[in-house]
């Protein structure tokens, strides 16, 4: 019995070192370099940009003597350039990282461990829920991104067009299964230009919700997660949807294809229940308002009653940054300051501090969208949500299984053949070729 | 017999009239075909934001300037102005820097002869394959090394040393076609390589060296990716980094601002090529570049 305890015991003190992080390699802020400029670089379109900058001009007016240039450009952009950047270690001094994204640069010592300046009170990071700070944490025990915006994903209902056609709404607590069981029994009552549900076969993200219902996950140890079967019956379970006429055909699916969230067949009024991210709520009930058809509501991931996933942004030092001192400063300002929340108007993602959400929460100000997010966000941390961090690699698998998805749907091959076909890039993709 | 004549006349006329209506009409269909986007664009330019994406017609009931305007300053600090001055300054000195280096190594290749000048030039072709993605990690260390990375330099100064192996190539065929009479009879004159280059070569290539501007224009005007690397800070950004910022996955985008910006960015390379029509028609032709 000695040596299971033993073990155990070694076990649980690892797991507390690793959980306390701040290893020899994270400096305080005594040990950082804190002269020159700095340079910060994010991600988004002009509206989200121009509210970051506002962001910055604000804390550049406290700080003065700091010289700051900003390098926001687009989403995919990012990346590209982000890569090269770390290649030649000169990526700017505060970085925007994402949780789907942010392995590749903490696993090749691109950024700084921030431990260090976290335990002497540098980043305040105390109003963060530990769940969400923890699970952001790397696999050396280190802190490399601190979470500056939350989203996540969840299935979108519009239960006052349902009520129009007198149909009952689906129970929210199920899994994508029933929906789909829901949707095909609810079809007749719906016209014919209108479905009872939106075709999510080629997202993987709803695809990780289904998985995680069958007590799988989409990454496992340096291979997918997930076994053949359940990416199969994923595939069937959508061409059911298609074939019994309870989601749009593939040629509607693939005419709408890269469309605004705006202009969705959803903010059309033609879906009943679909998904999204949480922050495209507010545009598709702008849409609707606009034509009166129905209200939309989003409620968590259909995972068959397990704790869903979450995403992250977050801000990032890079380990080539020489004025880390200032980087710091300006991270413990953007994600601890109310104001902040108010300005970038969750276009970044929730706010990760908890204190600044229960704010917008009184706030007559914030509108009753964010509040309903902020809400559900709650729900889903007492639930046991935690921030998904991919594996490297792995990000071009999204557009990965709508490609094998979209040769089911238009019966090149079979479930099985796609499902094959994708797993073996996807185990590519995690061996890192 | 004259009767005869005028009736197999009409016959043969009334289906070669059939014939030809239906190939115009075939040929104005695909035109339109072709030009409804550049239509479409320029049409929703002037639509309201709200209805960017969602009319197809090409009529616009009430026009409005709106997205000019908040487009024009919808990005960075400075607005478009700054962004159409970055990338006309690194268009022009991209374009001097093509004609005058590439000229040079045509010159060479075309005229010099030099131990193994075949196998260079098959070098220097071969170049043209290989794919900038494999050229960016080294380049930008390089770049990077010398602390040019946020500067114009990188994309300008590489264009100064015939790094454009299309150029080359083109303008080595077109000094190829030059009768070498007239080079000699310039030697027998007394002229050295750098007279017979700029007083006989440059004069004859004029339509050459206007198809290898407007090419260098285009491009330079249309690249994205170079730029996106090098150029970090807002204040640097060209047209086309400036443009993507419309258009963000993650978040709503400014469509009417987009488009129209896109169409002004479109004006000067039209104006580019109503400018060297006739010479860049004419290099085309005699270069064999099609």
């Amino acid at each position: 019995m000695r040596l299971p305890v033993a073990a155990a015991s070694v076990g649980a003190l690892a797991l507390l070192a690793a959980c306390s992080g701040g290893d020899d390699d994270a400096p305080s802020s005594d040990e950082v370099p804190s002269e020159g400029p700095i340079a910060i670089t994010w991600y988004g379109s002009d509206a989200r940009n121009a509210a970051v900058q506002e962001v910055i001009d604000n804390w550049s007016s406290e700080n003065t003597d700091v010289d700051i240039t900003s390098q926001p450009t687009t989403f995919d952009s990012y990346w590209d350039r982000v890569s090269v950047q770390a290649a030649a270690d000169n990526i700017a001094c505060v970085a925007a990282m994402q949780s789907r994204y942010q392995a590749r640069y903490e696993e090749r010592d691109s950024l700084l461990p921030l431990d260090g300046l976290i335990e002497d009170g540098t980043i305040d990071v105390s109003g963060i829920p530990e769940a969400v700070l923890e699970s952001n944490r790397n696999d050396d025990g280190n802190l490399y991104v601190i979470p500056y915006g939350i989203w996540f994903e969840g299935a979108t209902l519009n239960v006052p067009r349902m009520e129009e056609f007198g149909v009952t709404p689906p129970d929210a607590d199920g899994s994508w299964t029933d929906y789909v069981d829901w949707a095909i029994e609810a079809q007749d009552s719906f016209p014919d230009d209108a479905w009872a549900i939106a075709d999510r076969g080629d997202q993987i993200t709803q695809f990780q919700a289904y998985a995680m219902g069958e007590g799988e996950d989409l990454y496992g140890d340096g291979e997918v997660g997930f076994s053949q079967e359940t990416l199969t019956s994923w595939f069937e379970l959508w061409t059911r949807a298609v074939d019994e006429g309870a989601a749009p055909p593939p040629e509607v699916n693939a005419e709408y294809a890269g469309v605004p969230t705006s202009q969705s067949l959803m903010a059309e009024g033609r879906i009943m229940v679909g998904s999204t991210g949480d922050n495209n709520i507010s545009d598709i009930q702008i849409a609707l308002d606009q034509n009166e058809l129905g209200t939309i509501s989003i409620v968590r991931s259909p995972t068959d009653g397990v704790p869903q996933v979450v995403g992250a942004n977050g801000w990032s030092i890079a380990a080539n940054c020489e004025n880390v001192a200032d980087s710091a400063s300006f991270i413990d300002y953007f994600i601890n300051t109310p104001e902040n929340a108010l300005i970038l108007e969750t276009q970044t993602g929730l706010p990760p501090v908890t204190s600044v959400l229960e704010g917008m929460q009184e706030n007559p100000d914030v509108s009753q969208a964010i509040k309903d997010r902020i809400t559900l966000y709650f729900d889903l941390l007492d639930q046991g949500a935690t921030v998904d961090i991919w594996p490297d690699g792995t990000q071009t698998l999204v557009s990965q299984i709508a490609t094998n998805y979209e040769e089911v749907a238009f019966g090149q091959t079979s479930p099985e053949d796609a499902a094959a076909s994708f797993i073996e890039q996807a185990n590519a993709a995690l061996s890192g070729f | 017999m004259t009767s005869a004549i005028s009736i197999r006349r009409r016959q043969g006329t009334v289906p070669y009239v059939a014939r030809r209506t239906f190939i115009h009409v075939g040929l104005i269909g695909a035109a339109f075909a072709m030009v409804y986007p550049l239509l479409w664009m320029t049409s929703t330019a002037f639509r309201p934001s709200e209805q960017a994406l969602i009319e197809d017609s090409l009529w616009v009931p009430s026009p409005t300037l709106e997205n000019f305007v908040g487009g024009w300053s919808a990005v960075g600090q400075h607005g478009f102005g700054v962004f159409f001055a970055n990338s006309l300054i690194i268009s022009i000195l991209v374009i001097i820097g093509n004609l005058l280096s590439c000229s040079l190594a045509a010159y060479a290749f075309a005229r010099l002869p030099f131990k193994g000048r075949k196998i260079w030039f098959a070098l220097m072709i071969g170049t043209i394959m290989l794919p900038i993605h494999v050229l960016l990690i080294p380049q930008y260390l390089l770049f990077n090394s010398l602390g040019w990375v946020d500067t114009f330099l990188p994309l300008v100064v590489p264009k100064f040393l015939a790094t454009e192996a299309f150029f080359v190539f083109l303008l080595v065929q077109f000094f190829r076609l030059i009768p070498h009479e007239l080079t000699e009879a310039g030697r027998i004159d007394g002229c050295g390589h750098p007279r017979i280059f700029a007083q006989l070569i440059l004069p004859l290539s004029v339509p050459a060296l206007t198809t290898a501007a407007a090419f260098s224009f285009i491009w330079s005007w249309n690249d994205f990716l170079s730029p996106l690397i090098y150029l970090t800070s807002q204040d640097n950004y060209t047209v086309p980094i400036a443009l993507s910022l419309f258009v963000d996955s993650t978040g709503t985008s400014n469509y009417g601002g987009l488009f129209a910006m896109s169409l002004l960015s479109l004006l000067p390379v039209i104006g580019f090529f109503l400018a060297f029509q006739k010479l860049l028609l004419d290099g085309i032709s005699t270069t064999g570049i099609k």
